[in-house]
């Protein structure tokens, strides 16, 4: 299979009246498989936004290449393939989502019958039927932000490209449309998240790529990225103060959860077996072991303070 | 097909728009106000009403066009209505064309509405319909799509003042563009000579859509002329259009 | 943008390839345009390069720039601004040529109404000819219109007497379809006074079986018998004589002996006639009036009275009083017994059409001449005038024209 977005040293500067560069992306080169949600990640100004207009044809490269689906990036053909929610868009607010989305069905080339079918369809998953008569004007930003998906999705793209689609959302607006995503993606579709909002790409996102002025810092699956090579964490239940300073010895850290349980951290395999030999011969049960895990946002501030850390 | 799905949104969002129905209040009150001229003009009140309602007509189908064109793609932009747009299988130059298309319905719905204004005026004065006026308000309209196109074009690659700057200066120049031909032709310098006359070429001659004079003076004007002025029109507007087309194809947005 | 710049995408070539026969195909449709206008006279050639400029400049707004001007031209022609008139009539005409009215129209003011009230012969026949040449310059550009070459006619037959310039003209306008039917008649007169007799009734003839005119029509009777009138008119040229001589009129010499000499002759002209003022009280019938008088008698007060018994609403609230009148002005019944009152006294009942007066002279002034001082200059105008008809008749004697072309040949016929 073919990947559906592939960037090879894609680079994007300015020359200033003084010739000096000042470059949006740096030698960004990426590749999203099929049905792979691909979170984005990085500051305001970071370089997302170039990145996918760029992918769009919208802006042009200074270097690099880029294709989708095997066709350059650019190419008319190509965009039926691809949905695009901008960030915080703005659409014809005298337009119904009825009008609105039939004006980008025609735009997408569909038969008014299929965009008649499509729209129907889409506002009922985006859950706007009830409003299909009432003008934007009159819509929230939530509103809006679904609208924007039912438009992104209506000549049923297989990739879609989301530019920040949470932003500006009050918590419940969020949680609709992450969910919407996430059904979005459990329907197959490829995603390109791309969102400052750390702890929703890692809910929502199977590999992330970290970017940084304009700069690739660190990219891979949520497992790779998230869990620390080597250590585990341990939740044992019924220990006494004799246990304890017996495990001490193999563990790098232990903490008392409450009067039951304990949490303890190993930094190696072995440790982890001399701790279980331990627990086992007492009166005490290991109730969990799992590979101790960051979150992105730890991760992101270690990576962006490190610098280009590998 | 896409095309026209721009140009029927342009055109909603365009006769929504405050500034233009005011401009068309001011034009109406421009155009009735010939009535109170006719007081003053010794002896030729028809005369006045024609010339005032037909010089109205242009001067705020002028103000229309070149509000309407300059801001056509500009305001997509900014907006960022255009990144949608784009998004789509599109062509740029079907953005273009759709875009100017549907301005282009609204001018015509700009220029309809007053020139029934100016013709019920003309019935009410001499209670017949002069056909010779009725052609001229057909020439000032496409005469408006070719100022509307420039003012396209401009927007292309310039700011929004300096669209409306440019169309302008370049509507005088093209209404000049008589005299200037002539004073070109009695100039000693061969090299003068030749650059003007290209200049003829490059600038829109706005004085072929100019038939007030015969309207004043009840000449006829020969239906073929009428044909080829419109055709005039519309090449130069097609010629404008693919030069908007090139810059926007270029164009980062 | 780099890569851009280096190369020539495919698109900018076929964007370039589509620019270049559009543009071929424009300029072939322009080309053939020019040449349409050229043929229905579109393009204002033949005008002089500043009226390109001017026009040049106004560009799309010459027509209504020019209505503009027309308005403002009648109101210095009401106010009688003719520093500015002259040159806004020549901006309009030079804005849109095609303007008919502004070239007979200001034909008319440089004729007329500039040229017979100006008080320099230069000025007056500067205007006359300024008409002339505006007018021949509006049928230059109008060439396939009656109203100006009628017009040019016109002020030829009536402003300058130049009727064998002005035969031409009406021949002109007569050729062009749609001209009215008065054309042909001034034709007509024309050839009358060119002393063409036989070709004028011929064609008062012609207009008479057309039905233009009536049979009786005095021109062609008057023909018929023999009673045309060949050349200037006497009247005309007394008029003329008259209005170019009135510019003289501060260089004709006035000697003191000759004013005095006037003044002493023409006395009566000059004297204040004798004025009375007096009251009256008006009644009805002879019973009141005999009432009044004796009231009057009793020592009643006259003023007082009339403000309460007069019927003379014109005088009653002012105590009857009828101020300072000269013999003649009332009616004669009245006019003889006041007249013969004396001052303070008061009359008897006087009958009139009005009813019945009584009657009080208050002040007589007797009649009085005026003195030379206080006419001299009435007396000086009085003998310019003699002066200036005098003048006239003598010259219009001698067979002098006052600028009146020649009509050669007519003597002879």
């Amino acid at each position: 299979m073919a990947d559906v977005v592939r960037t090879e040293g894609l680079t994007k500067y300015y020359l200033n009246f003084w010739g000096n560069k000042a470059v949006t992306l740096n030698d960004l080169s990426i590749s999203i498989s099929d049905g792979e949600t691909f979170g984005f990640v990085g500051p305001n100004g970071a370089g997302k936004t170039t990145t996918i207009k760029l992918l769009l044809g919208l802006y042009r490269p200074s270097k690099g290449k880029a294709w989708i689906y095997d066709k350059p990036v650019g190419d008319v053909a190509v965009k039926n393939l691809i949905g695009y929610l901008p960030e915080g868009p703005y659409y014809y607010d005298f337009l119904t989502p009825e009008e609105l989305l039939s004006f980008y069905g025609k735009l997408s080339g569909l038969h008014s019958a299929a965009i008649k079918r499509r729209s129907d369809e889409l506002l009922e998953i985006v859950g706007l039927s009830g409003a299909r008569k009432l003008q934007l004007r009159k819509f929230s930003k939530g509103m809006l932000q679904r609208v924007g998906l039912a438009q992104a999705l209506i000549s049923d793209p297989k990739l879609l490209i989301l530019d920040e689609p949470t932003s500006g959302l009050d918590p419940l607006g969020r949680i609709e449309i992450r969910d919407l995503i996430l059904r979005l993606k459990k329907e197959g579709k490829s995603i390109l998240y791309c969102s400052h909002l750390l702890n929703e790409v890692e809910m929502v996102c199977d590999r992330v790529a970290v970017i940084h002025k304009g700069n690739l810092l660190r990219m891979g699956t949520m497992e790779e990225l998230l869990s620390i090579e080597g250590e585990l964490e341990m939740v044992v239940r019924g220990f006494n103060e004799e246990l304890l300073s017996r495990i001490k010895e193999a563990s790098v850290s232990i903490s008392v959860l409450d009067s039951q349980e304990a949490l303890v951290t190993v930094d190696s395999r072995v440790n982890a077996d001399k701790v279980i030999d331990i627990v086992r011969g007492s009166s005490a049960v290991l109730v969990s072991m799992a590979d101790r895990r960051r979150s992105l946002e730890d991760l992101f501030v270690s990576i962006v303070k490190g610098g280009k850390a590998s | 097909m896409k095309a026209a799905a721009l140009a029927m949104t342009t055109f909603k969002e365009a006769i929504r728009k405050k500034v233009l129905l005011v401009l068309l209040v001011f034009a109406f009150i421009f155009i009735g106000s010939s009535l109170l001229f006719t007081y003053f003009s010794g002896g030729e009140e028809i005369r006045m009403v024609k010339d005032v309602g037909l010089t109205g007509l242009l001067i705020f189908g002028l103000l229309i066009s070149t509000f309407l064109g300059m801001s056509l793609i500009p305001a997509e932009i900014e907006k960022r209505i255009i990144y949608t747009i784009l998004s789509k299988p599109v062509r740029r130059l079907e953005v273009v064309v759709g875009k100017y298309l549907g301005a282009a319905l609204a001018v015509l719905v700009m220029v309809l509405l007053m020139g029934l204004v100016f013709m019920g005026l003309i019935f009410f004065k001499e209670h017949t319909l002069s056909p010779v006026a009725m052609l001229a308000i057909i020439l000032t309209f496409f005469e408006l799509l070719v100022v509307l196109a420039m003012a396209v074009t401009f927007s292309t690659f310039a700011s929004s003042t300096l669209s409306v700057v440019l169309t302008i200066f370049f509507y005088i120049m093209g209404s000049s563009s008589d005299s200037l031909q002539y004073l070109g032709g009695r100039s000693d310098s061969p090299l003068l000579k030749v650059a003007v006359k290209g200049f003829g070429y490059l600038i829109p001659n706005f004085e072929i859509f100019n038939i007030r004079s015969q309207v004043l003076h009840g000449d006829a004007v020969p239906g073929l002329y009428v044909l080829k002025a419109i055709i005039y029109g519309l090449l130069f507007s097609a010629a404008l259009l693919i030069v908007a087309g090139m810059f926007f194809h270029e164009k980062e947005v | 943008m780099g890569s851009l710049s280096k190369t020539v995408s495919k698109a900018q070539k076929l964007y370039l390839l589509a620019l270049v026969v559009v543009f071929i195909v424009t300029a072939l449709v322009k080309n053939n345009i020019e040449t349409d206008r050229t043929r229905y006279d579109m393009l204002p050639e033949n005008l002089s390069p500043s009226d390109q400029i001017l026009g040049g400049m106004v560009g799309a707004f010459r027509e209504i720039t020019a209505d503009y001007l027309w308005v403002t031209m009648d109101s210095f022609f009401h106010s009688g601004d003719w520093q500015r008139l002259v040159p806004t009539i020549t901006l309009v005409a030079r804005l849109d040529p095609k303007f008919i009215q502004v070239w007979s129209v200001g034909a008319w003011h440089f004729g007329y109404n500039i040229s017979v009230p100006a008080t320099d012969i230069k000025v007056k026949e500067q205007m006359i000819r300024q008409g002339d040449e505006f007018l021949a310059k509006g049928i230059e550009y109008n060439p396939d219109i009656y109203d100006l070459h009628f017009e040019l006619g016109w002020n030829r037959f009536d402003r300058q007497l130049d009727y064998q310039r002005a035969l031409p003209e009406f021949e002109a306008a007569y050729a062009i379809k749609d001209h009215p039917h008065y054309v042909r008649h001034m034709i007509a007169h024309t050839l009358e006074r060119l002393g063409r007799i036989e070709e004028s009734k011929k064609l008062w003839k012609e207009c008479i079986a057309e039905g233009d005119c009536a049979p009786a029509f005095g021109n062609y009777s008057r023909l018929v018998k023999g009673e045309y009138r060949t050349g200037v008119p006497q009247y005309k040229l007394r008029n003329r004589g008259q209005e170019w001589e009135k510019c003289l009129a501060d260089k004709i010499p006035v000697s003191e002996p000759e004013i005095s000499a006037y003044y002493n002759a023409h006395k009566d002209t000059y004297m204040d006639q004798e004025k009375i003022s007096a009251r009256h009280i008006l009644v009805s019938s002879r019973d009141a009036a005999v009432k009044v008088l004796d009231r009057l008698k009793k020592g009643e007060d006259f003023v007082a009275l009339a403000g309460k018994l007069s019927i003379d609403k014109g005088t009653h609230e002012t105590g009857g009083s009828l101020g300072l009148f000269p013999r003649g002005q009332m009616v004669p019944e009245f006019d003889q017994a006041a007249f013969a009152l004396k001052e303070g006294q008061v009359s008897g009942i006087v009958k009139t059409k009005f009813g019945y007066h009584v009657i009080k002279l208050e002040k007589r002034i007797p009649a009085r001449l005026k003195s030379l001082k206080e006419v001299r200059t009435q007396v000086r105008d009085a003998l310019v005038e003699g002066k200036i008809q005098a003048n006239v008749k003598s010259k219009l004697a001698a067979g002098y024209r006052w600028g009146v072309p020649e009509i050669k040949g007519l003597e002879k016929k």
